[in-house]
This record gives structure tokens, C-alpha cells and sequence, in this order.
């Protein structure tokens, strides 16, 4: 309950961000990438095993200056190799994330971002065995079945070029995804600046 | 900071994320029962138990009411087979689930039901008063070559089976060790190995291919045979550590346990005939039978 009441007064937070930032914004930004993902869940890295794999992701957001907003949207499907019974298997983790932050630039081109973000997460085991084995597998590894967690995430980007228009950038994210989860994610992509922002769009 | 320099830092953050990447440490799979594990049919308290290979209590397998009689038990394919001597049927408990569910009750199953086995071929064979019953795989009454096998002998008690396909029985009516085909003809016997050694309860083959028995009579006696039945290569008799010997197993360790049905016990004896120890000795009630949990479950 307390964690809900939390996760909640996080995300009326961010909102209230996004809105001051919207009143005075200079620029409307889209962006897309593509990253490789670490997955730490607690059941599973006990044991060494750590699905990594690649992913990509779309945001939308503003700049103004020195603070940034995005909505972002994240999808990701990684792998990690374990032993039971002898036998070596695979994992599949499939993620598909949203949520929304904000960026706080340090330089032109050196930001740290903050958000909140929710998770739709679907680990399966692609090895399988008899089934009174597959079940033996998912309750050490504690897969999990198609459930939805959520929790807060930062990271540190740069934006190689300072563009007007456009950008490269590259990010180093880490997010709570799930109860005992995390994703570390290593990302590259390229943004596009538009004139026109919200507040515009609203104002015609 | 120079776009290579970038480049090598994102490079750099990305190597400690993702570089360190160590081997999978090996899990197991933890089920209600494992391998070495003893399981051992209590004819008085009418319950079949599971006990580890230090013969400690782990669960009961099943507990039948007390007008019935858990006489027979074997293994194979996850499954701990448990003949019921009563309304007469054969039960099977998955090792993996602890789910207990009947594989064969037959009209033609009515007699007194004691051993059963099943054979390489999956078939199963069950001792039914002086007769054999034999299943396929699918668990149908085998009615073609020769089977059952009626009269195979005078009250058989125990059947297993051997690593040819074929099997051993044991008789207390007839007093004979016998050798069989996987088609059910006989092609060795043993009798009585010495005076006081009269009723063959229960005969096994161990894992280098002999023959082990319990004779229980005056002498109680522990004999290990060639595979051929054709020599006696052990003869262990102490009457003050065996009394009333009824069933014989081979341990994970490759000792003999053998269930004492009036001391309550297991013996383990080494196959030179040394004594190690007892098992069980606080939960046993008129040990019938015994067998260990193969490996590689």
C-alpha cells in the first residue's frame, strides 16, 4: 500500500514537471534508439544467470534550455543461458516499457535523466523439459508470466553533436522494472528538434 | 571531449555493464523424492514410507485403510507402484507431483496381490495369488504368449526385474529362486542354500549382474548367487542382527538393505557380508518390502 501511495505520488510529481516545462518551451523533440539490455532479477542473477539482449525505443518530449521532458515507450528481448538438472537452457525475457521523465542538461550536451516508468514483463523457458521439470525451473528461477511492475529509473546521456535539428546521443539508463528487477541499458539513437511545440499546437 | 573519446566512454560504461558476464551456477531440481531414497511397504500399519538413504522418515507415500494391504512396491518412470491387496488394485505415485492415482484396477486382478515389477519393456508383472499377471506399457491385460502365467509357482512373493529383460521370482510355497526370459520362460532355479534357510522372500539382481535373496526360516539367511543362479558366492546368516528378513533392496551406496518384518528394522550389510548398521528402527511396522530409489530420476 505505502509502495503504491509512493509510485503514485512519483508519477502526480513528473506530471507537475512536465507541465511547468510545457510553459515555456522552445522545442518539441522526437527521438529513437537502440540499446543492448542487462537484466538483473534477483531469483535469477543468484544464480548467475543475467538475460541480456537488444532493444529499441521511441520518445517524445521538449527541451527548454537546461530541463527536458520525454513520454518514452520501450520494447526489449533478451536472453540469458542457465544449467538445471545438467541441462543447459535458455531464458527469454520480453519487456515492453513505458513512462515519462525528465532531463536535466549540465552542459549543452551532458544530461542526467529521471523518470517513472511501468513494465509488461513475460519471462519464458525456451528449454523445455518434462513438464514436472519446467515447473521445478520456474519456481527456482522465479520466471515470470506475464505481469506488470513499475518503478522509478535514471541515467546519464550526451548528445554528441549539439544539433539544432538533430542529434545523436547516447545513453546509459538503469530502471526498476519490476519487484526485485533491473534493467541496465546501454543505448545509442538520434533525435529530431521541431519548432513547433505543445503549447503552440494548443494555442492554433 | 573529442567524438573518439565519446565513443571510447560509451565503449568503456558499456564493457563494465555488460563484460562481466559469469557462468550459470548449476541448479537441481528439488522433488518429493530422490534418488538413494528407501521406500518400504508396513504391512501391519497398512502404509507405504519414504525414507532417505540415512533411513530417516521423509513422508508416507500412501496410507492405505486398514482392510487393505500394501504388499508389493516397485519403481519406474517417475512413478512408485504400490500393489493393494484388498479391493485389489495398483496405485502410482508420481515422485515429482506426490500425486497418488490407481494405473490398473481388473476384474481378472482379484487374487492375493503381492509383488510387481516392471520390465525393460515396460510391461508390468504382478504376482496374483499363484499366478502372473502381466500389462502393457498402456496398462491393457496381456493375454497372448502364455500370459498371465498360471501357477508360475506356489505362492510367489516377489518378482524383479533384470537388467536382460527378463526377471526373477521368489517363492515360499515352492522354496525356489527362479530365473526367467522376457517372455516368461524359466531358465535357472535355486533352492534352498542350507538347512534353516527355507522361504525365499524376496530375490534381486544387483548392479554388477548377481543375484541377491533373504531366506527366512530358522537359519535367516542372506545369499548373494551368480547371475546364472548356478553358485552361491555369499551366505550371511546372524540371527541376532536378522530375524525375519522378508525383502532385500541394493542401496545407492551398493550395500544390501534387508527389512527385518520382526524387528522392525533395515539391516545394511556390505555385499562381503559385513554389518554396517540399521535403518529405520523408530517408524517401521512389519517391513514387507523394500526397495531404493534408482539414480538418474
Amino acid at each position: 500500500m505505502l509502495r503504491n501511495a509512493i509510485a503514485v505520488i512519483k508519477i502526480l510529481t513528473f506530471i507537475t514537471l512536465l507541465f511547468t516545462s510545457f510553459k515555456s518551451f522552445s522545442a518539441s523533440v522526437m527521438a529513437l534508439d537502440y540499446g543492448y539490455s542487462k537484466i538483473d532479477y534477483e531469483p535469477m542473477s543468484a544464480k548467475n544467470v543475467t538475460p541480456m539482449g537488444p532493444g529499441f525505443g521511441v520518445s517524445i518530449g521538449t527541451r527548454n534550455g537546461l530541463v527536458g521532458t520525454e513520454f518514452y515507450y520501450r520494447n526489449l528481448t533478451a536472453s540469458g543461458d542457465y544449467i538445471h538438472d545438467s541441462v543447459t537452457g535458455q531464458f527469454e525475457h520480453k519487456q515492453s516499457s513505458f513512462g515519462a521523465g525528465v532531463q536535466v542538461y549540465l552542459t549543452k550536451q551532458l544530461f542526467l535523466r529521471f523518470g517513472y516508468g511501468f513494465s509488461r514483463i513475460e519471462q519464458t523457458n525456451q528449454t523445455l523439459q518434462e513438464s514436472y521439470r519446467n515447473q521445478q525451473i520456474a519456481s527456482t528461477y522465479g520466471l515470470i508470466d506475464k505481469s506488470t511492475g513499475s518503478g522509478p529509473n535514471y541515467g546519464i546521456g550526451y548528445n554528441f553533436f549539439d544539433g539544432k535539428r538533430w542529434d545523436v546521443f547516447a545513453l546509459f539508463n538503469r530502471d526498476h522494472i519490476y519487484d526485485g528487477a533491473t534493467e541496465m541499458r546501454v543505448s545509442v539513437g538520434i533525435k529530431f528538434y521541431f519548432k513547433l511545440g505543445l503549447r503552440s499546437a494548443f494555442t492554433k | 571531449m573529442h567524438l573518439p573519446n565519446k565513443l571510447l566512454a560509451l565503449f568503456l560504461v558499456s564493457f563494465i555493464g555488460f563484460g562481466c558476464v559469469k557462468d550459470p551456477i548449476p541448479t537441481t531440481s528439488s522433488f518429493p523424492v530422490s534418488a538413494g531414497d528407501i521406500v518400504i511397504a508396513n504391512e501391519t500399519s497398512d502404509a507405504v514410507y519414504l525414507l532417505d538413504s540415512d533411513g530417516n522418515l521423509k513422508s508416507v507415500v500412501y496410507n492405505h485403510i486398514n482392510t487393505e494391504n500394501a504388499s508389493g512396491v516397485t519403481y519406474a518412470n517417475g512413478k512408485i507402484y504400490l500393489t493393494v491387496d484388498g479391493v485389489d488394485r495398483i496405485l502410482a505415485y508420481d515422485i515429482y507431483t506426490s500425486e497418488v492415482t490407481t494405473a490398473i484396477q481388473h476384474p481378472q486382478l482379484s487374487g492375493t496381490l503381492r509383488g510387481l515389477t516392471v520390465l525393460s519393456n515396460g510391461d508390468m508383472l504382478i504376482i496374483e495369488s499363484n499366478n502372473m499377471e502381466r500389462f502393457n506399457s498402456s496398462f491393457e491385460r496381456v493375454t497372448a504368449g502364455g500370459w498371465p502365467k498360471t501357477n508360475i509357482m506356489s505362492t510367489p512373493t516377489h518378482v524383479n526385474n533384470l537388467s536382460d529383460g527378463g526377471f526373477v521370482a521368489c517363492s515360499t510355497g515352492t522354496k525356489e529362486i527362479r530365473l526367467y526370459d522376457e517372455d516368461g520362460n524359466q531358465t535357472a532355479s535355486a533352492s534352498s542354500p542350507g538347512a534353516g534357510a527355507t522361504n525365499p522372500y524376496d530375490c534381486i539382481e544387483l548392479s554388477d549382474g548377481r543375484i541377491a535373496a533373504v531366506w527366512n526360516g530358522t537359519a535367516d539367511t542372506v545369499v548373494i548367487y551368480s547371475s546364472d543362479l548356478s553358485s552361491v558366492e555369499l551366505s550371511y546368516s546372524d540371527t541376532s542382527v536378522i530375524g525375519d528378513p522378508r525383502s532385500i533392496a541394493q542401496a545407492a551406496n551398493g550395500n544390501l538393505l534387508i527389512a527385518d518384518y520382526t524387528l522392525d528394522l533395515l539391516v545394511e550389510l556390505t555385499t562381503g557380508g559385513t554389518y554396517v548398521r540399521t535403518l529405520g528402527d523408530t517408524v517401521l511396522n512389519n517391513a514387507s518390502t523394500v526397495i531404493v530409489i534408482p539414480s538418474g530420476i
